[in-house]
């Protein structure tokens, strides 16, 4: 017997995700904090995406609007995850095989590598493209996949609400 | 107005929208990618505010980073508003959560045209950090209220319909 299924059809039998299947307010009540968190979550990060590529808070240091803004990024990343975990153990095997939630799950991992990247790499050069000049192009890459990666969560979060439970065509 | 909203429903438009596969995802998505601007930008305009981020920023810089944010996510959500609107009007003209989400948009919109105004009008008097300037502070930050409560209505607009 395959472990994954066993494994979700477990976390779906668990007091929390029953007690979110049953009740009829707890799942919009998730999915609003979820959706609000995510905003944030992708506006945030777009704010430093778009100091690498120079098209916003030029004004500012990169290190300085890192250290601004990340925090709030963070902070919002943990409520998604959270209300996130929540809504895929209510319904753990649908959410499972659906597809555009492999394809955003898929895009989060490329914009964590491409954060690590970024972090460990790019950003030990930042002395020299902090402020007053444009970014190396490095960080420039890292700020252009980090939006698309950011942008396709959001539009593919939106597409799972339109397949998880619709029964396929 | 549900009338309206079944009139609306028979037009070609209408039709044409709804029988798109793709169509009205797609722009649910792009009004969802504008919402996050204007969260974002009322977020960070509040941090500023209550001295929580941008502290190296004057509230002029950070509205000047943000506002157009604002301005530009309520441009972006007008039409793809209205074509959500076309395709399924009584999902939405016939539901009272559409209509508390209409208000506070309302709202929204006064509450950051007065901050802009204000601003341009007197910026110093939004660095002054006394308890008397407090309540306008609290006045200003409290649109990210709104626009939240704005995208939780339009959320709803799918479990109450």
């Amino acid at each position: 017997m395959d472990t994954a299924p066993a494994l979700l059809t477990w976390l779906e039998s668990t007091p929390l995700a029953i007690s979110i299947a049953e009740s009829t307010v707890a799942f919009p009540v998730i999915e609003i904090i979820h959706v609000v968190a995510i905003t944030l979550v992708f506006g945030t990060i777009a704010i430093v995406d778009f100091r690498l590529l120079g098209l916003g808070s030029n004004n500012r240091a990169v290190t300085e609007l890192c250290r601004d803004v990340l925090p709030w990024t963070w902070a919002a990343f943990g409520v998604a995850a959270i209300t996130g975990t929540l809504m895929f153990i209510h319904h753990a095997t649908e959410y499972f095989s659906n597809t555009a939630f492999r394809v955003k799950m898929l895009l989060m991992l490329l914009a964590g590598i491409n954060m690590v990247v970024f972090e460990l790499i790019t950003f030990r050069g930042v002395a020299k493209w902090d402020r007053d000049v444009p970014v190396a192009p490095a960080g420039k890459l890292a700020g252009a996949i980090s939006l698309v990666c950011w942008l396709g969560v959001v539009g593919f979060a939106r597409w799972v609400g339109f397949t998880v439970g619709v029964p396929e065509q | 107005m549900l009338a309206f909203a079944d009139w609306i429903a028979d037009t070609w438009l209408s039709l044409a929208i709804r029988k798109s596969v793709w169509l009205i995802p797609t722009i649910q998505i792009t009004h969802i990618v504008a919402i996050t601007m204007i969260i974002t930008a009322a977020v960070m305009i509040g941090a500023r505010l209550a001295q929580l981020a941008g502290r190296t920023q004057t509230m002029h810089e950070t509205a000047q980073r943000f506002l157009p944010w604002i301005w530009a996510g309520l441009i972006v959500l007008a039409p793809t508003g209205i074509i959500l609107i076309i395709a399924e009007p009584q999902r939405t003209l016939g539901n009272a959560t559409f209509w508390w989400k209409m208000a506070m948009l309302l709202v929204g919109i006064v509450l950051t045209a007065w901050f802009q105004v204000s601003l341009r009008h007197d910026a110093a008097a939004w660095e002054d950090r006394s308890q008397k300037a407090a309540a306008k502070r609290v006045f200003a930050a409290s649109s990210i209220l709104i626009w939240l409560g704005i995208v939780a209505t339009g959320r709803l607009i799918a479990y109450t319909y």
